[in-house]
Formats: C-alpha cells, sequence, structure tokens
C-alpha cells in the first residue's frame, strides 16, 4: 500500500520484471548506460541464477505505459527469516540504472512498491556516483564501507610513481626480488586459493560452479592473475606452469572499469607480498589495455585490507546500502559478520564444508 | 490464582517485548533516514558542477590525478602537499617583503644623502625601472619617515605608483594626490590622507606625476 497521501498519486513510472536478468532490451540499456557495472551486466545476473537458483527479480522500468525503458533495476529475490530481500548479492553496487530524464525519487518510490508486507529492497550505491532521491522516496540508509578508484588512464609509469606509497613500491620490488612473479591464469587455478582463504578467514564460500559460470558469461572479461615462484623475470611475462601458485586476484572488465572482485593468497607467502605484486599487475594490465578505472572493490576503513588497498593510490568514494522500509535497514548492516568473525573463525572446517558452505553462502548476501 | 499469576506474568512480558521492538524499530528508523538525508545532501554537492570536488564523492579524478603528477605524489598525498607548498609559499612571501622592505630603506637612506629640507614642505619624484607596485610602496613607505615631504613613486614599466606624505604637510593628503595623477593617466587610486597607491598608463602617469610635483613646487615645495 503507498505511504498516506500518496494513496491517489499515480506513478509516473511502471516496473516490467526481466525473468532472466537478460533480454535484448536489459542488454542494450545496460549497454548503453555510463554508470553501468559489471554487477548490472547479464552476465552477472546469469551466473547468479545458474549458481544460486534465487528468484529473479530485476526490472526495467518505463514511464506509465510507455514502450521504452527509462531505468533498468538488477536485483534477486533471497528468502530469510524474517522475509525475503530484494537485492544484488555479492557485490558493492546494485543501484538503478536511470535515464537523465527519468526523476529518481518517484522511480526509486515505484521499486519500494513490490517488496511484500515482511519484504525488504536493498540497494546498493556509491557516494563516487552522486546518489539522489532514496531520502525523498523512504529509504534508509546504512554504510557499509568504501571504495577505492584508481584512474589507469595513463601510463604505469605514472601511476607507480604518481599514486602507489613509497611501501607499495618496496613491498612490489620486494616480491620480484624474492623470486615471485605474475601470470594469467585461470578460475580453476584461482578457487583452491579463495578456498583456503574461506577456510582461514571461517567464511562461508562460494561454489566452485559460480566462479566457473562467471566465467563463462564473461568470458575474457573475467581476469586472473595468479602468483607463483619462478626465476623467470617480470610479471605476466607467462612464467613457469609448474610452480606452485602462492596468490591470485580474480577481476571483472566492464565498460573501461576492472573491478578487483576476489583476492586471496597463501599466508606462508606473505612475507614475499603476493598481494602487492598481484594488485600492481593488474593495475600494469590495465594501464596497458583500455581500462580506465580499477575498482579495488569494498573494505572497511581502518581495516587492514582497507590500508592495504590504500597503498596503491585512488579515490576513496563511501559505498551505502539504501533500505526500504527503513525500519529493515538492519538487513543491510555488515556490522553483524565482524562480530562473529572470531566465532566463525573456530568454526570454519563445519562452515566452509564444501557441503556446507555454499548453502549458506546464499543467505548471506552482505 | 497461579494461572492468574502466569496470565499477567506472561502479558507484562509481552507487553515489554512489543516495548522493546517498538523502541528498537523506531531508533533503526531514526538512525537510516538520517543517513539516507545526510547521503542526499552529500550527493546534491556532488553533482553541483561536474568538476566540483566533494570529501567523499562527486571528485574530479583527471584533475586530482594531475595534480598529483605535477606534485610528483601520490593523489590521497595531494592535500599534505598542497598544505607544505602554501605553507612554504607563505613563508618566502614573507622573505620577499622583508627583504624589499630592507632595499626601500637603503635606497631611501642612499637618496637622502643629498640632504632634503627638514623643516619646509619638499616634494620628491621618483621612478623605478623594472620594478612593480610593490617596490614603489616599499619607498614610499620608507620615505614617510620625512614629517615634511612628499613623495611620489612612479613605476612606469608597471604602470603603478605610491604617494607617501609626511604628517607635518598640510592641505595635501596621499589619496588626493595619487587619484590626481592616475585620473590623468587614465586609471585610479585610492588610499588615506597618508598613503596612497594608484595605477594608469606607465608614460602618462610619469608625465602627469611631473605635472602635479611641477604644481607643488609652484606652490611652495622644495624639490
Amino acid at each position: 500500500m503507498p505511504p498516506a497521501g500518496l494513496a491517489d498519486v499515480a506513478s509516473p513510472y511502471e516496473l516490467r520484471p526481466v525473468p532472466d536478468g537478460a533480454g535484448d532490451r536489459w542488454e542494450s540499456f545496460v549497454a548503453d548506460h555510463p554508470a553501468a557495472t559489471v554487477f548490472h551486466s547479464r552476465a552477472w545476473l546469469a551466473a547468479l541464477r545458474d549458481a544460486f537458483a534465487y528468484d529473479p527479480a530485476s526490472h526495467l522500468l518505463y514511464e506509465t505505459g510507455g514502450t521504452q525503458p527509462v531505468g533498468a533495476i538488477p536485483a534477486v529475490s533471497i528468502p530469510g527469516l524474517g522475509g525475503r530481500t530484494v537485492v544484488n548479492p555479492f557485490c558493492e553496487y546494485g543501484f538503478p540504472l536511470l535515464a537523465e530524464s527519468v526523476d529518481p525519487a518517484p522511480a526509486l518510490r515505484a521499486l519500494a512498491a513490490d517488496v511484500g508486507p515482511f519484504g525488504a529492497r536493498v540497494i546498493k550505491d556509491a557516494a563516487w556516483r552522486g546518489p539522489e532521491g532514496y531520502h525523498a522516496a523512504g529509504y534508509g540508509a546504512v554504510e557499509t564501507g568504501e571504495v577505492i578508484r584508481l584512474d589507469t588512464d595513463r601510463s604505469f609509469e605514472a601511476v607507480r610513481s604518481t599514486s602507489f606509497t613509497s611501501e607499495a613500491r618496496r613491498c612490489v620490488r620486494s616480491a620480484r626480488d624474492q623470486g615471485l612473479t605474475v601470470r594469467p591464469g585461470s578460475v580453476t587455478e584461482y578457487y583452491p586459493l579463495y578456498l583456503e582463504t574461506m577456510r582461514r578467514l571461517g567464511s562461508p564460500q562460494f561454489p566452485e560452479s559460480f566462479f566457473l559460470d562467471l566465467a563463462v558469461e564473461l568470458g575474457d572479461d573475467l581476469v586472473v592473475f595468479v602468483a607463483e615462484e619462478s626465476s623467470a623475470g617480470d610479471a605476466i611475462a607467462g612464467g613457469s606452469h609448474d610452480s606452485e601458485p602462492v596468490g591470485g586476484v580474480l577481476a571483472l572488465d566492464f565498460g573501461g572499469t576492472r573491478t578487483i572482485w576476489s583476492n586471496a593468497s597463501r599466508i606462508d607467502a606473505w612475507d614475499r607480498h603476493p598481494n602487492h605484486l598481484l594488485y600492481a599487475s593488474a593495475i600494469r594490465d590495465a594501464c596497458e589495455t583500455d581500462i580506465q578505472i580499477v575498482d579495488f572493490g569494498r573494505s572497511r576503513p581502518g581495516s587492514g585490507v582497507h590500508g592495504f588497498k590504500r597503498e596503491f593510490g585512488g579515490q576513496t568514494s563511501s559505498l551505502a546500502s539504501f533500505v526500504i522500509p527503513p525500519h529493515r535497514a538492519g538487513r543491510a548492516s555488515l556490522a553483524g559478520y565482524g562480530k562473529v568473525a572470531a566465532v566463525a573463525r573456530r568454526l570454519a572446517p563445519a562452515i566452509t564444508n564444501p557441503a556446507v558452505g555454499p548453502r549458506l553462502k546464499r543467505y548471506i548476501h552482505e | 490464582m497461579t494461572r492468574i499469576r502466569l496470565r499477567e506474568l506472561a502479558l507484562v512480558l509481552a507487553l515489554a517485548i512489543v516495548v522493546w521492538y517498538f523502541r528498537r524499530r523506531e531508533r533503526t528508523i531514526t538512525a537510516s533516514l538520517t543517513r539516507s538525508e545526510e547521503w542526499t545532501a552529500r550527493g546534491s554537492a556532488a553533482t553541483a558542477t561536474p568538476t566540483d570536488a566533494d570529501a567523499e564523492g562527486g571528485v574530479d579524478h583527471a584533475a586530482l590525478s594531475r595534480a598529483a603528477g605535477i606534485l610528483g605524489a601520490s593523489p590521497d598525498a595531494v592535500p599534505e602537499r598542497v598544505e607544505a607548498l602554501d605553507r612554504k609559499v607563505r613563508e618566502l612571501t614573507t622573505d620577499v617583503e622583508k627583504t624589499r622592505a630592507a632595499w626601500a630603506k637603503r635606497w631611501w637612506d642612499a637618496r637622502r644623502r643629498t640632504p632634503l629640507p627638514a623643516d619646509e614642505p619638499h616634494v620628491t619624484l621618483l621612478t623605478i625601472d623594472d620594478g612593480v607596485l610593490a617596490d614603489a610602496e616599499a619607498i614610499a613607505q620608507a620615505a614617510l619617515d620625512a614629517p615634511q615631504g612628499v613623495t611620489i613613486v612612479v613605476v612606469p614599466d608597471d604602470g603603478t605608483l605610491a604617494v607617501a606624505v609626511g604628517a607635518d604637510v598640510e592641505d595635501e593628503r596621499a589619496d588626493d594626490l595619487a587619484q590626481e595623477i592616475a585620473s590623468a593617466a587614465g586609471g585610479g587610486a585610492g588610499g588615506s590622507a597618508e598613503f596612497a597607491t594608484g595605477g594608469g598608463d606607465g608614460e602618462r602617469l610619469l608625465v602627469a606625476a611631473e605635472d602635479v610635483r611641477d604644481r607643488l613646487a609652484g606652490e611652495g615645495f622644495a624639490t
């Protein structure tokens, strides 16, 4: 039911479901929108559907009675104890892509209408985008961390010398001096490293099928870099495949932006700084291709991960989840995960069991 | 009796839970809407103009990267480097001002080796080649120690002038004299009774200053 006072006001917009998060209209609208991210792409939504069997909840927005879409909202509907949550899970950005002519507040109000009596809609947005209309539409907000985005539309040498801190430069040099190299890798090489990291953290893991689905859907736009010990020279130089990987990053490329979506490394290799070399290599590769921005993904200010990412420069921008109805804002809060982290580490063998972890992950849509 | 007590206890417990739930709900709503409002304000600021920088968002990455490149620093270090440069500029500006004042005092002292009449009004016209207004101001300031003197300092190349009128000079004001000269040179001037600055066409300023000097000489000022 619309809020009091709005009952007799017809919405200027209407939502039309996009069952598979796909379709030509969706793909065309997203491809043409300057703020679109990989998390708005058909590939992302298709991988979510295939790996988790979520109920699709993506919509195209139309002017009432119109024939051309003026907005695209990526989401799935996730069941929970208190009711369903409509959200774009496992990512930083789920904001609606709206045409310039669209007034955000009524459009967001239209989105609020389909959450059901116990449901909530969570929309993930970022300060770098200049979010508008949420408060006017009655959404509450929960801050969820920060994202760092580095301009790579310049030479790697310029990025290295002007953006990297001296500590980052030193660690990259040290990694090379200690014989680490980085080469392009595959999802199947990366997944064991990822699984080991999740076990160390006591965090439920994605099923490997999700990574494989993403690789199939995104093709060359899913990029994996693997760090390994080698006597060979420079990074991304096609080192020996016989060496055992000690770290990796999985990045998703879309529309000139590379999002470093997952990063894993072996703890016994940390003294050789594989993560520094991996990030530097992913950035170098971005500088040498048509990637204009490397997005380091979400991290919590004050955390070690955040400090690590800041060593590579870039612009820091706050992230928030906007929630309607606002009294269900707790569904978007990440504070609870931090509180249970210590306990989760103790229960890691159970939580990350192949039969348990992926099932749990389905309901943890951070 | 026990059953009634238990029923009352259950009702009290249920009431307490309901109160707790609604209070928590109200706190959540207030906090989340407040944050939402703050974000709206930030978003408006960030999108006010495409190149405006905001503390959290709307940053002009290209401009920041260019600034970082010029400074040879990471973008994160730009504010610190700009602050350091600003501090350095202020220090250097202070040094230049001190040096200029010392130079002007020596220059004026050298000029006064040719004795000026101490007990009667006198007028002095000075020209500075390759100088700027700040040089003219420094010399005019130094000339204020002559209580009976009217000192006009012109920098033709810079199109500027400064006028100092000693405290004991009667019927003449620095701002009026500066305005008289600058107006004749197509410019303007301003200041106080004792000290004024102005500007206009360089060559005409010099001619106008000479005319004022000659007028004052005709009125009894020594030259």
